[in-house]
């Protein structure tokens, strides 16, 4: 086994890690896109190495010696099969680890859109977007009770941001690429921060008031603390304050050019960086066929 | 911009009414939405939040006008959200406005709104 297989994926995962680690200084909107694709191109490029070393394994490498496209392979000694089974193993696992999450996301999707949209009697202050064709914004009484209308608009708006941008997709592709590989579920937590404070960033322009933002978000989430002895708060590792911190702030620049600019630059490294791992595997595929 | 789903429109026009704070025409409501959505559209919306109570009108003039219903116990709250662990902690296809704090943040927070500089 050449290590060149593997290069892809550190150096994806590198740059994934540093992106999230250091937080640029540049608006939220910007770092989640960028994230989302770094994210994803890592989580697809574990894939590949895994699904690759499969291929090796099974390939009847001795034959295709002679085809152009087999000499691609001759720099890969066979596999030992305990090794080749341990990935059957572990891609068995991601398999239905990414099921059940898909499964549950469906449950969950089918008993909010079954409620409809608008107030829920409940005195636990909460608000939730529910995304696609019969999604919307559900409230819940505890928390249209506890705010002023300027609050209100506030939660709305932000709610608003979320089903306008598709947040709901960004936070799939993080959660199916910790499923894959779970040490990226650091830069998925910076994904999940990026989305609320893109929301958050966007509700503030559309009521005019950092200020009030903040102080709703702070208030909403002051409030639901005692109400929620659950274990999840620890897990969830909830960035309420640093996002009432950075609404507190300045607003963030809006990136109008290096926005783009990194975006696209992302997309062209994680093109390059998985298409030679892209290409051996389809090259492999045709040598079997 | 593109058709926006009606859930997120419904949502939309729920924030103007809760900025404006008083009534507001339907054509209101049209002008203050981003991409003029149809009038019809806007109508049937405020049809369907009249229905779930949600919103109040009165007749001014010839047409209605309306607003957020002012007592919040008038709201149709009687759909129940029984789903405990949902509200709590909605996994990735579900955003919710706040999770929940740690102690450190609910100290750090109480701190922020307690902090007269940043008194509104």
């Amino acid at each position: 086994m050449s290590l060149e297989i593997y290069l892809p994926v550190a150096l994806l995962s590198m740059t994934t890690m540093l992106l999230a680690w250091r937080q640029p200084r540049m608006h939220p909107a910007w770092h989640a896109r960028v994230l989302a694709v770094l994210i994803g191109a890592t989580a697809l490029a574990v894939l590949g190495v895994l699904v690759f070393i499969i291929m090796i394994a099974l390939g009847p490498l001795e034959r295709t010696n002679a085809t152009v496209l087999g000499r691609v392979l001759i720099g890969h000694e066979k596999v030992p099969s305990p090794v080749a089974a341990v990935v059957c193993a572990i891609l068995l696992m991601i398999g239905v680890a990414v099921a059940r999450t898909v499964a549950k996301w469906r449950r969950e999707l089918r008993t909010t859109r079954a409620l409809g949209t608008g107030v829920v009697a409940d005195v636990r202050p909460f608000a939730l977007a529910v995304p696609g064709r019969d999604g919307g914004v559900i409230l819940s009484s505890g928390l249209v009770g506890m705010l002023s209308r300027r609050e209100l608009e506030v939660v709305l708006r932000h709610e608003i941001a979320h089903m306008k941008h598709r947040h709901h997709l960004y936070l799939v592709i993080g959660t199916i690429a910790t499923r894959i590989f779970p040490p990226l579920i650091y830069p998925h937590r910076a994904l999940c921060y990026a989305v609320e404070r893109w929301a958050d960033e966007e509700a503030a322009v559309a009521v005019g008031d950092r200020t009030l933002t903040a102080r709703t978000i702070a208030r909403v989430a002051l409030a639901q603390s005692p109400a929620a002895p659950g274990p999840s708060p620890a897990l969830t590792g909830s960035h309420v304050s640093r996002r009432v911190l950075a609404l507190m702030g300045q607003s963030p620049p809006d990136n109008r050019i290096s926005g783009p600019v990194l975006l696209s630059g992302a997309w062209m490294a994680t093109g390059s960086a998985i298409s030679p791992a892209l290409s051996h595997q389809a090259s492999l595929l045709l040598v079997l066929l | 911009m593109s058709r926006r789903r009606l859930g997120q429109l419904e949502a939309e026009v729920l924030a103007v009414l809760a900025g404006a704070g008083g009534f507001l025409s339907p054509q209101e409501i049209c002008d203050r939405l981003d991409g003029e959505p149809a009038y019809t559209t806007i109508n049937t919306i405020l049809f369907r939040l009249l229905d779930k109570q949600m919103v109040e009108r009165t007749k001014h003039g010839r047409a209605y006008t309306y607003r957020l219903t002012a007592d919040e116990s008038g709201l149709a709250a009687e759909r129940m959200f029984g789903h405990l662990r949902l509200a709590h902690d909605p996994s990735a296809v579900l955003s919710q406005f706040v999770h929940g704090l740690s102690p450190h943040e609910e100290a750090a927070l109480r701190a922020l709104l307690e902090d007269p500089g940043g008194e509104t």
